[in-house]
């Protein structure tokens, strides 16, 4: 068996990389597969944890991640898809609506 | 070290290498195929933790369904990727996961989980799917249908907006 | 002391059919007021006209009709309305005073009636004339029935407003506005005596029903020496009717009222208006003793001496009539003073007919000045002029002989020519002065010598008034020369002018009051059984002396103004006393006017006082409030202005920082983040 530690090493690599894309990527897509890493990041940890549970709450809890991530970016890709057609960009450096006027 | 934490550290290096691939690349379809390296590799994690279901479902939701639906929203807004503001993108980048790893690092080194020891193993040879079948469907069946309501509204939900919003472009165009 | 006042149920008594009858009268032009009123302008000028006068004259065939059927006294009354407990009556009393002055009163509208129809033809406003005269005549007859104070009062103040509407019927002119004002002001001055009267009868009497009133007064005779209380109201309801009947010094507004229209001036100085108040007064006689019917005496004599001698300097055509109309009122006071009550109300009667007919023939040789100032108006050439000026006039015997001969008759009325009515009326309330001053001896001779010259004045101011008019020369045309042509035209007046002077300048001779042409004691007006029993002696030289100043007067007059033929006025500061009404207005001005307006001046002056007062505390609250707002402002203001401004700069400071880059939010929020972390390493 792998020792959890290495999971969770793993996982935090794997969650500096995808919030530096969430933070550095000017393109919206971008920044949504950013956070698809941030929830598998999660997910490693917990199936690692969860391995250890005989009640299967780990895995159980992963998979609620996983169907929450896949809802997440269908509203995100529609969310996307409204701003291209509005703005005709998805770059986050040219939508700036919530500053001050 | 044993083989499988050879075959660990392989897929760690996989999944890692790719997302670095997501995090420096300019071309999105790039970013798009790593990703699904990427997914790919904590599949793989996820068999080595011996929760294979989970793998599974991570292949069936992510690499079948997320990744097809970005791709698509890659064909939809595509513009070339040149025209995209990304001074200094690979400094502050690296600077970024540096400073987030080494702080979340420092942050666990300083916890110490006390979990029991790995032979208490629940899986048998067949994987967990059966067990976890079972059990969740009658113990935990409300979370399931709870999901089924809210996957449900998402689905309506997202469609109403891109509607909406097509129709109105049309309406002003 | 109220065991001093008998208790007297009041009756109440059911109208009887003679009482209907003159309710009927008394609602018919009430009717026509109320009908024509709101009509107005709906129905044409003639249907106007000849109903109102087709109701008048029905009237007074009625009013003749119940004269003649009534017999003794028709008392009636009814409960008018009801407070709690208290039961207001009113009443009605049909007498042989009540039903001649009713025949009198609807004989001479009936006239008046007849003669508009004609005269207002096509005047301006016409449409409200006959319901004001309609209005007028109702009010009168309600005070002729009432036997009720209150009631009366009340018709009393409706005379008074018809007054009003009628003189200043022409109210775009100014004097006519000013006339009609002037008249209800003092007579509402006078009638505040009325009121008082009212008041005082009420709260000793608990009544205002004139024959409850009458039995009470003869009843508490103890009573009323004690506190004189009848005396008072006595004295009031004169004074109410000096205002009324234009005594001295109120009479002042009854020459200016001429400047209505002279139909209702006609009406007024004959049948309505002034009558009332001597009508009033013979209704409440019983209240006049102790010396207030002295006090009336001599206010009569002094108003009847000062109104002929003013007459004397007039040169309005119609204010001498006026001046000679208070002369008259003069005479009916001194005779109600003396207790003569039948010879005033005969003298009322006669002089009722006479001057409405003096009025209406005067009326019609200005009816004829005025076509002539419209013909020249119709050829362009308008010229201001007095249509009213008597030295304007001349001549008019020849141009209009019916207007003279009916003018004639009532002159000799008037100054008491033998084989006229007034020569009757006149005699009898000589000869009741004479008797008086018989008994009472001392100041009353005076009275009696003043009345003499009088009847002297009379004489002198109306020949004066009828050479003018009716002989000589016409004297515009010295003036005015254009005028001759349309002096050509003048002619007789229509018969619907002619038929009431003829009627009326008939009534002015003796048959219709006394067989005896020369004395009217055994006539039927003055029998025993009509008014009041005292027994009336006759003196043979009271006639003749009358009648020797009369004639002596007219000589004079005569010699006087037979040859004039151009006025200039000589005696310039006598005129201006005269014009001045011998300064009684300057003096109720000074008198009543001007302390009030002293006193208001104080009062204001006071209030202007108190007012600065007020003003400095205002100022000085200002000044605080001003240092309170500066403080306010600056301090405490401007300590909240600071510790905003300071928040604001902080948060602008970092506000700056917030380009809407939503990774630059996630940038801070992983600083946040991060500083909790380390928040928690610490503690950990």
């Amino acid at each position: 068996m792998i020792p959890v530690d290495y999971y969770i090493i793993v996982s935090i690599l794997l969650f500096s990389i995808g919030s530096a894309i969430v933070f550095t990527r000017r393109n919206i897509l971008y920044v949504l597969m950013g956070i698809e890493l941030i929830f598998n990041a999660a997910n490693i940890n917990l199936v690692a944890f969860g391995q250890l549970d005989p009640d299967l709450n780990g895995q159980l809890f992963s998979m609620l991640i996983i169907t929450v991530a896949a809802a997440e970016s269908v509203v995100a890709l529609a969310i996307v898809i409204v701003l291209f057609k509005k703005l005709n960009t998805i770059d986050l450096n040219e939508i700036t609506h919530l500053k001050e006027k | 070290m044993k083989l499988i934490e050879v075959v660990f550290l392989f897929f760690s290096i996989q999944l890692l290498s790719s997302a670095l691939v997501i995090l420096f690349t300019r071309n999105v379809v790039y970013a798009a195929i790593a990703l699904m390296s990427t997914l790919l590799g904590v599949a793989a994690l996820f068999v080595l933790a011996g929760s294979d279901l989970l793998a599974v479902v991570q292949l069936v939701v992510y690499v079948g369904g997320v990744l097809i639906l970005l791709l698509f929203g890659v064909l939809y807004t595509y513009r070339d990727p040149e025209s995209y503001f990304e001074k200094k993108h690979v400094l502050l980048s690296i600077v970024t996961v540096v400073v987030i790893a080494a702080g979340l690092l420092f942050l666990l080194s300083d916890l110490s989980f006390n979990y029991p020891t790995l032979s208490k193993v629940p899986s048998d040879k067949a994987g967990i799917t059966r067990a976890a079948g079972q059990y969740w469907i009658t113990s935990k069946i409300l979370i399931f249908e709870v999901v089924a309501v809210f996957l449900l509204v998402v689905l309506v939900g997202a469609g109403w907006i891109a509607s909406k919003v097509l129709d109105k472009s049309k309406t002003e165009a | 002391m109220s065991g001093l006042i008998p208790h007297i149920e009041v009756p109440l008594i059911p109208a009887d059919s003679i009482s209907m009858l003159a309710l009927t009268i008394f609602f018919m032009p009430i009717i026509t007021f109320i009908l024509l009123f709101f009509t107005g302008k709906h129905i044409l000028a003639s249907i106007r006209s000849w109903l109102a006068t087709g109701v008048m004259g029905v009237m007074f065939v009625l009013s003749v009709y119940l004269h003649i059927s009534i017999k003794g006294e028709h008392l009636s009354r009814w409960i008018w309305f009801e407070i709690g407990t208290i039961k207001f009556t009113t009443s009605m009393l049909l007498n042989n005073y009540s039903t001649t002055m009713m025949v009198i009163a609807t004989f001479v509208s009936f006239m008046v009636h007849l003669y508009s129809v004609q005269y207002m033809k096509e005047r301006r406003n016409h449409s409200k004339y006959f319901p004001y005269l309609a209005l007028f005549v109702s009010s009168m007859l309600g005070i002729i029935l009432s036997d009720n104070l209150l009631i009366t009062f009340i018709f009393w103040e409706l005379v008074g407003l018809a007054s009003f509407l009628l003189i200043g019927f022409w109210y775009e002119k100014d004097t006519s506005a000013a006339a009609a004002k002037k008249a209800f002001l003092y007579n509402k001055f006078a009638d505040l005596a009325f009121v008082i009267a009212i008041m005082i009868l009420y709260a000793m009497y608990g009544t205002t029903e004139i024959s409850i009133l009458k039995e009470l007064v003869n009843l508490s005779v103890t009573y009323q020496a004690v506190l004189a209380v009848p005396i008072f109201a006595g004295l009031a309801i004169w004074f109410a009717t000096v205002g009324k009947s234009a005594q001295f010094p109120l009479y002042v507004w009854l020459p200016d009222a001429m400047a209505g229209p002279t139909p209702v001036s006609a009406l007024l100085h004959a049948a309505t208006m002034v009558a009332a108040g001597v009508f009033l007064l013979l209704k409440t006689s019983f209240l006049l003793i102790d010396w207030v019917p002295n006090l009336i005496t001599i206010f009569g004599c002094v108003t009847a001496l000062l109104a002929a001698l003013q007459a004397i300097r007039t040169f309005d055509s119609k204010k001498v009539l006026a001046f000679s109309t208070v002369s008259q009122l003069g005479y009916m006071m001194m005779a109600v003073g003396v207790g003569a009550d039948d010879a005033a109300f005969f003298h009322l009667a006669t002089h009722a007919f006479f001057k409405a007919c003096l009025f209406l023939s005067v009326g019609a040789v200005i009816h004829a000045m005025h076509h002539m100032q419209s013909h020249q108006f119709d050829h362009g050439q308008y010229k201001e002029l007095d249509a009213l000026d008597m030295r304007l006039m001349g001549g008019f015997r020849k141009k209009m002989p019916i207007t003279f001969a009916a003018y004639s008759v009532s002159y000799a009325a008037l100054i008491g020519l033998p084989f006229f009515s007034g020569f009757l009326s006149k005699d009898a309330i000589l000869g009741a002065l004479y008797d008086r001053a018989v008994v009472s001896g001392s100041w009353s001779w005076l009275i009696v010598a003043v009345a003499f010259t009088t009847v002297g004045l009379t004489a002198f101011y109306m020949t004066r008034q009828m050479i003018l008019i009716f002989f000589g020369e016409f004297r515009l045309l010295k003036t005015d020369a254009s005028y001759k042509k349309y002096f050509d035209h003048i002619v007789e007046s229509e018969w619907l002018i002619n038929i009431p002077l003829i009627l009326l300048g008939a009534m002015s001779f003796w048959f219709f009051f006394s067989l005896n042409p020369l004395h009217a004691q055994t006539g039927w007006w003055m029998k025993d059984a009509f008014v009041s029993g005292t027994h009336h002696e006759f003196h043979i030289f009271i006639p003749i002396v009358a009648s020797l100043f009369t004639l002596g007067a007219i000589a004079i007059a005569v010699q006087k103004y037979k040859t004039i033929d151009a006025f200039v006025d000589t005696r310039l500061t006598l005129t201006r006393v005269f014009a001045n009404n011998y300064f009684i207005e300057k003096g109720i001005t000074f008198l009543f006017v001007q302390p009030v307006f002293m006193i208001s001046n104080m009062c204001m002056a006071t209030d202007d006082f108190i007012n600065r007062a007020i003003h400095a505390k205002a100022y000085f609250f200002i000044v605080v409030a001003q240092l309170a707002d500066v403080f306010d402002r600056w301090v405490i203001d401007g300590l909240v202005h600071f510790v905003a401004g300071f928040i604001r700069y902080i948060g602008s400071f970092f506000r700056s920082y917030l380009k809407g880059n939503i990774q630059g939010y996630f940038y801070f929020t992983l600083i946040a983040f991060a500083l909790m972390l380390l928040w928690l390493g610490w503690y950990l």
